[in-house]
């Protein structure tokens, strides 16, 4: 088990290099740089910005370099802990990244518990009450989650308050500590919106586990020996069906962080998300990369404790 | 009927011209009369429009709800200046009485974040101008309540010698929000600092053209010498750019263009302090007590909340009373959407309408085949029919009227000149009415050029769907009239901004707004040397030796002149530029926001110091504002 976990956090470090690298060429293989955004000249700009101000920005910033050595030289303020300075805001990135990180964890946790919560017994109940109505309403809800893009549904929130309530969660950020009537106020819907795939996919895959695992013998078992109906579900069927309820869930909150890009920014939500859109417009790779970086450590441990939490949940699992 | 009457242009435009000669009158101005009058056009087109009994509930609330009519500012300079004046500004105009106090916020939606704090340094309107500018003050500025006229900011006097090459400005007793005096020292060191040589300056030099580094003089505290280059004709205008900003020297000098670009390490003497910048959260202002005009501004502080490129929320949050107005005009803020979310809330929103001071732009690649060839460049011109894409674009709603038109290349006035009549270009070619004899040529043109049956170019441009529904339309009418295939290659702006700077296009689709407000800007936006927008370097003798003569030529009958002949000449339809149509712009605000005049361009943002929130505010609106 430790040599394997050993394992798992060496292999982390190529994996969080090679993404950051394939992000950064990807970056450079699309036209346009920050400096000549700085400087205006785009849609509805006026002036009359000149070519050679332009690359004298670009020298200044760094822009002009070979890529290599710029990526080099990310890379090697990185290892020294150092994400550098925003090229669009000239603040360190850590202090952004800092606020940011927090304000995208609390919504996606939120959403994921969310989907969790509603999912599992949704999941369940179509699974137990096969080929009726609750089966039906819960299959439709479900493919009804998976088919509408997640922007789309966000949008429709948006539309739903204005028009019913004539109301919109706060635009000014408040942190769960200094307010949490606002912060729930300004993160539910979007929390909703962002667990709607979630909670469909995760229904879908708990309904079809459950159908497997209630045909196993030890299910038959357990009813035979006459238990109540809700502990055969609840201590045999349900605690075996959910392994792979608990496997897509990693994988659902590494999907999450990516919806989360778009539904902070449909909800002005000031996350990493929205943070990860405006860097890519300003094309302020420092932020960009940073982001990416994060994420995917997210995602890398996130993972990691996945694969540790089988070998609880399932004592045949064992890791060498 | 009276719709007749109402578009009929040519009436309009009589009236216009008797009431702007006068207004002229009665406000004395010393403007000669041409000029003068087209400077007013806009505002008595409006006054006109105001006293039509229109039928449709819709259109009478447009005009009652957009029209701020300017109270004249006596002492306020015209727009073009004759030597030898002398002009005082009042530190509390007649209009400062009429405000109201409010212990509030004043809370705008802003779609840009904030990049470059540094206004000298920055090129940007949304990410820079307007979030950064409230703490600043300039020299001269134009006056917020009657747009068209330049007023003292800083200035309270100011006059120029016989000349025209040596102004003297006089300055109010003002302070610094860190409580230092501003000095004519200061002045002269912003000055100095708009036109250091190598330093990065997107905005602000041209005021290099007119002020040689390192030559104006503080003569006493608060007086201070500037001398020009040349007696120039938009010296002024320039200067009361809402880009020219006055920066304490104390602070600013030494500083580094990286800290000077940081939010709040520069400070102004402006209404307001910056308090908190959060990026992609907000930028907060309060009131600066310190500040030198009294009584203003009216609001404890002001909070532009960011919500990114996102217009489906920007008017959400306006609909729900989230925020009280726009950060600005922008052709974002379509004329439709305004005027339908100023139906939606009953009138509580009131519509902002900015007449077409933007226009919408072909930069050809001159270098690149086909266009390398002048007569494919002016097939083209004479194949865009830009009165049906005007129709199609901008005259299908349901508020009885055009949100765009075909004046561009225009020599009068940036807002002047815009609500022209339909027929007024119909014998130019290009312009044609009917447009057959302009195909004719077109095909006569490309048949010449070789290409007889039509060819295929590929048109960069950005995403935005305003663009994107404006050049369909354009692309389809050349496939239809001359067999000419524009492929359509849409992307972000970053990208298509950077096609142009490579010569990777065969045409570009861009936008232009008006600096200041004279004609000159918008052509030396398109036709100096070696500037984004004329990336190929397209030249003509006379077009350059006019276009530079014009700077230097102070009687306004001889500048207006020679911008007709560079008209004249462009209209030929051969440069690297291909004027499309101008458009309308727009933005919101609550009906009880008060003093809030429409600019004469987007690019006039203001300080948001002369407006205030009156809780009694008559609504005009027949639905009751609720």
């Amino acid at each position: 088990m430790r040599d394997y976990v050993i394992k798992r956090i060496a292999l982390f470090f190529p994996t969080l290099i090679l993404a950051t690298m394939l992000i950064f060429a990807l970056f450079w293989l699309v036209p346009g740089d920050a400096a000549q955004l700085i400087l205006g000249g785009g849609e509805e700009e006026a002036g009359q910005i000149s070519i050679e101000t332009i690359e004298k920005l670009r020298e200044e910033l760094g822009l002009n370099r070979p890529i290599y050595t710029q990526y080099g030289s990310w890379l090697w303020n990185v290892l020294q802990g150092d994400l550098g300075e925003s090229i669009w805001y000239r603040t360190p990135v850590w202090d952004e990244l800092g606020k940011r990180f927090l304000v995208t964890m609390e919504l996606a946790i939120m959403a994921i518990i969310m989907a969790f919560v509603v999912a599992v017994p949704l999941g369940v109940i179509a699974a137990v009450k096969q080929n009726t109505m609750a089966d039906y309403a819960s299959r439709t809800i479900a493919m009804l989650g998976i088919a509408m893009p997640t922007f789309w549904l966000g949008l429709l929130v948006i539309y739903a308050l204005v028009f019913f309530f004539d109301w919109l969660p706060p635009l000014r950020y408040a942190r769960v500590w200094d307010d949490p009537f606002t912060n729930l106020q300004q993160f539910i819907f979007p929390a909703l919106t962002l667990a709607f795939h979630d909670l469909a996919f995760t229904a879908r895959v708990t309904r079809s586990s459950m159908l497997e695992v209630m045909r196993e013998d030890y299910v038959r078992t357990a009813r035979a020996k006459g238990l109540g109906e809700w502990v055969v579900l609840g201590r045999h069927a349900l605690k075996n069906a959910i392994l792979p309820v608990v496997t897509i869930s990693g994988y659902q909150f590494g999907r999450l962080l990516g919806g989360v890009i778009i539904v902070e920014s449909i909800f002005v939500v000031p996350g990493m998300g929205f943070f990860l859109i405006e860097s890519i417009q300003h094309r302020d790779f420092v932020v960009l990369q940073a982001i990416v970086l994060l994420i995917a450590a997210v995602v890398l441990v996130l993972n990691l404790l996945i694969d540790l939490a089988y070998g609880i949940l399932d004592p045949r699992i064992r890791y060498g | 009927m009276v719709q007749q009457w109402f578009r009929d242009s040519r009436l309009v435009t009589v009236v216009s011209l008797v009431l702007a000669l006068v207004f002229v009158a009665a406000c004395g101005s010393t403007a000669p009369a041409e000029r003068a009058v087209v400077e007013k056009e806009v505002i008595k087109e409006v006054e006109v429009i105001k006293e039509v009994p229109v039928e449709k509930e819709v259109i009478k609330e447009v005009v009652k709800q957009i029209v701020v009519t300017p109270e004249p500012i006596a002492t306020a300079i015209p727009l073009v200046v004759a030597k030898s004046q002398t002009f005082a500004f009042p530190l509390k105009p007649a209009w400062v009485k009429k405000g109201k106090y409010q212990n509030m916020v004043l809370d705008l939606v802003q779609r840009s974040n904030p990049g470059t704090w540094d206004i000298h340094f920055a090129g940007n309107l949304f990410s820079g101008l307007v979030p950064a500018s409230p703490q600043f003050n300039q020299l001269m500025e134009f006056n917020p309540v009657a747009t068209s006229e330049i007023t003292g900011d800083l200035a309270r006097s100011w006059e120029v010698n016989e000349d025209g090459t040596v102004y003297k400005f006089r300055i109010h007793d003002a302070q610094w929000s860190d409580g230092k005096p501003v000095t004519a020292e200061d002045i002269v060191f912003s000055f100095d600092r708009i036109t250091e040589p190598g330093a990065i300056r997107a905005r602000t030099k041209i005021l290099s053209s007119f002020y040689e580094h390192g030559t104006g003089k503080a003569l006493d505290a608060k007086t201070l010498e500037i001398p020009l280059k040349f007696p120039a004709a938009t010296f002024l205008p320039n200067l009361a750019s809402d880009y020219m900003k006055m920066y304490p020297k104390h602070i600013a000098e030494g500083m580094s263009q990286d800290d000077a670009n940081r939010a709040g390490n520069l400070l102004g003497s402006g209404p307001w302090v910056l308090k908190e910048f959060e990026p992609n959260g907000f930028v907060e202002y309060e009131k600066n007590p310190l500040y030198f005009k009294p009584d203003r501004p009216f609001f404890d502080g002001m909070r532009f909340n960011i919500v990114g490129r996102n217009y489906a929320r920007a008017y959400a949050s306006l609909e729900v009373g989230q925020v009280l107005m726009t950060e600005g005009l922008s052709s974002g803020y379509r004329p439709e959407q305004i005027f339908a979310l100023q139906e939606k809330t009953n009138g509580r929103l009131r519509a902002l309408h900015l007449r077409g001071t933007s226009g919408s732009f072909w930069i050809l690649n001159v270098e690149k085949p086909p266009l390398n060839d002048p007569r494919l460049r002016r097939a083209l011109h004479l194949g865009l029919d830009r009165r049906e894409a005007v129709d199609v674009l901008y005259c299908q709603n349901d508020y009885g009227e055009c949100f765009g038109s075909v004046g561009v290349f225009s020599v009068g006035q940036a807002a002047g000149e815009v609500i022209e009549p339909r027929d007024l270009l119909k014998d130019v070619p290009g312009y044609r009415i009917p447009k057959e004899q302009d195909f004719i040529e077109a095909r006569a043109l490309m048949a010449e050029a070789g290409f007889p049956d039509g060819f295929k170019i590929t048109l960069n441009m950005s995403n935005a769907p305003t663009t994107v529904r404006q050049q369909q339309v354009f692309a389809e009418g050349l496939k239809q009239n001359l067999n000419i295939e524009v492929e359509l290659d849409a992307v972000d702006t970053a990208t298509n901004m950077a096609r142009l700077l490579e010569g990777a296009h065969d045409l570009h689709a861009n936008t232009a707004a008006f600096i200041v407000p004279d004609p000159a800007d918008n052509l030396n936006q398109h036709f100096l040397k070696d500037i984004v927008k004329n990336p190929q370097n397209w030249g003509d003798p006379k077009v350059d030796e006019l276009l530079t003569a014009q700077e230097k030529e102070l009687n306004p009958e001889t500048r207006l002149a020679m911008i007709r002949e560079i008209v004249d000449i462009l209209r030929k339809g051969e440069s690297h530029l291909m004027p499309m149509v101008r458009f309308d712009q727009g933005g919101l605000m609550d009906y009880r926001i008060q003093n809030y005049t429409v600019p004469g361009s987007i690019q006039l943002i203001h300080k948001k110091e002369h407006i205030w929130y009156d809780p009694d505010a008559k609504c005009t609106h027949p639905k009751g504002c609720q």
